[in-house]
């Protein structure tokens, strides 16, 4: 299974715009993709990740580490890829989409 | 003053209002008369801010606004249910479900935390359901200050 790790970029956390932003960016392919936080090295329950109000509860704050995964085998690398790297910016510097 | 985080007080469970703007100034009301909240205007206005950087509309009915404001003297929610149902800017419809989270200035990471533990319990479908069913202010103002525990 499709799986990545990253590091909360954006200054507010997973939260409020980088949470909308991601959460948009996530509905707009039609694989499923859910996202856990990591807690010294251990992936906590997942949640949906095209769900602002899942991304809320996970409480991940900047400099927390977060683990994406798909079981989508066929297109879930590439989309990974791509919200990984979303992750990995302040998105909450970006105007809203 | 009562210091837990939601009290009977703290409840509307038939909130009819014209838009999402009259929901806050409703159960920010309600914060003042729990002196919760100093000044009204400053807090409404607080509030407005940050609904204009995003929508406070979650799938499902929901309606989160929150801000931390000057004018709020202790971390609080208010609960609004709107049978009629009020625009929050969800993309799947307007919110049933309404919370106000107030946290005064500085106490961030508490803020936070009651935010995602608010979220958390919002995703399930039982939590949700108890709120739309409750029939007391103060089932809610109890049964949310168990499940929410910052």
């Amino acid at each position: 299974m499709p799986q990545r790790r990253v590091t909360i970029a954006s200054r507010v956390g997973l939260h409020a715009r980088p949470a909308a932003l991601f959460a948009k960016a996530v509905a707009a392919h039609p694989v499923s993709v859910r996202i856990s936080k990591v807690t010294d090295g251990v992936a906590g329950e997942p949640v949906e990740a095209a769900s602002v109000l899942g991304l809320m509860g996970l409480g991940a704050e900047h400099g927390d580490e977060v683990e994406l995964h798909t079981p989508d085998v066929e297109t879930g690398e590439s989309v990974l890829d791509e919200l990984v790297e979303l992750l990995g910016r302040d998105l909450d510097a970006e105007p809203a989409g | 003053m009562n210091n837990e985080l939601i009290t009977a007080d703290l409840v509307d469970l038939d909130l009819r209002v014209p838009d999402r703007h009259a929901a806050v100034r409703g159960l920010a009301e309600r914060l003042v008369t729990a002196g919760r909240v100093t000044d009204l205007e400053w807090f409404v206005a607080d509030v407005a801010e940050r609904e204009k950087q995003m929508a406070t509309g979650m799938r499902g009915g929901i309606g989160i606004p929150h801000c931390r404001s000057a004018a709020v003297t202790a971390p609080t929610l208010a609960f609004g249910r709107c049978p009629e149902g009020v625009d929050f800017g969800a993309e799947d419809g307007p919110a049933r479900l309404v919370f106000l989270i107030a946290a005064p200035e500085g106490g961030d990471s508490e803020h936070m935390s009651v935010l995602a533990a608010l979220a958390r319990r919002l995703v399930r479908a039982e939590f949700t359901r108890t709120l739309l069913e409750a029939t007391e202010p103060s089932e809610i103002a109890e049964y949310v200050r168990r499940e929410v525990s910052p």
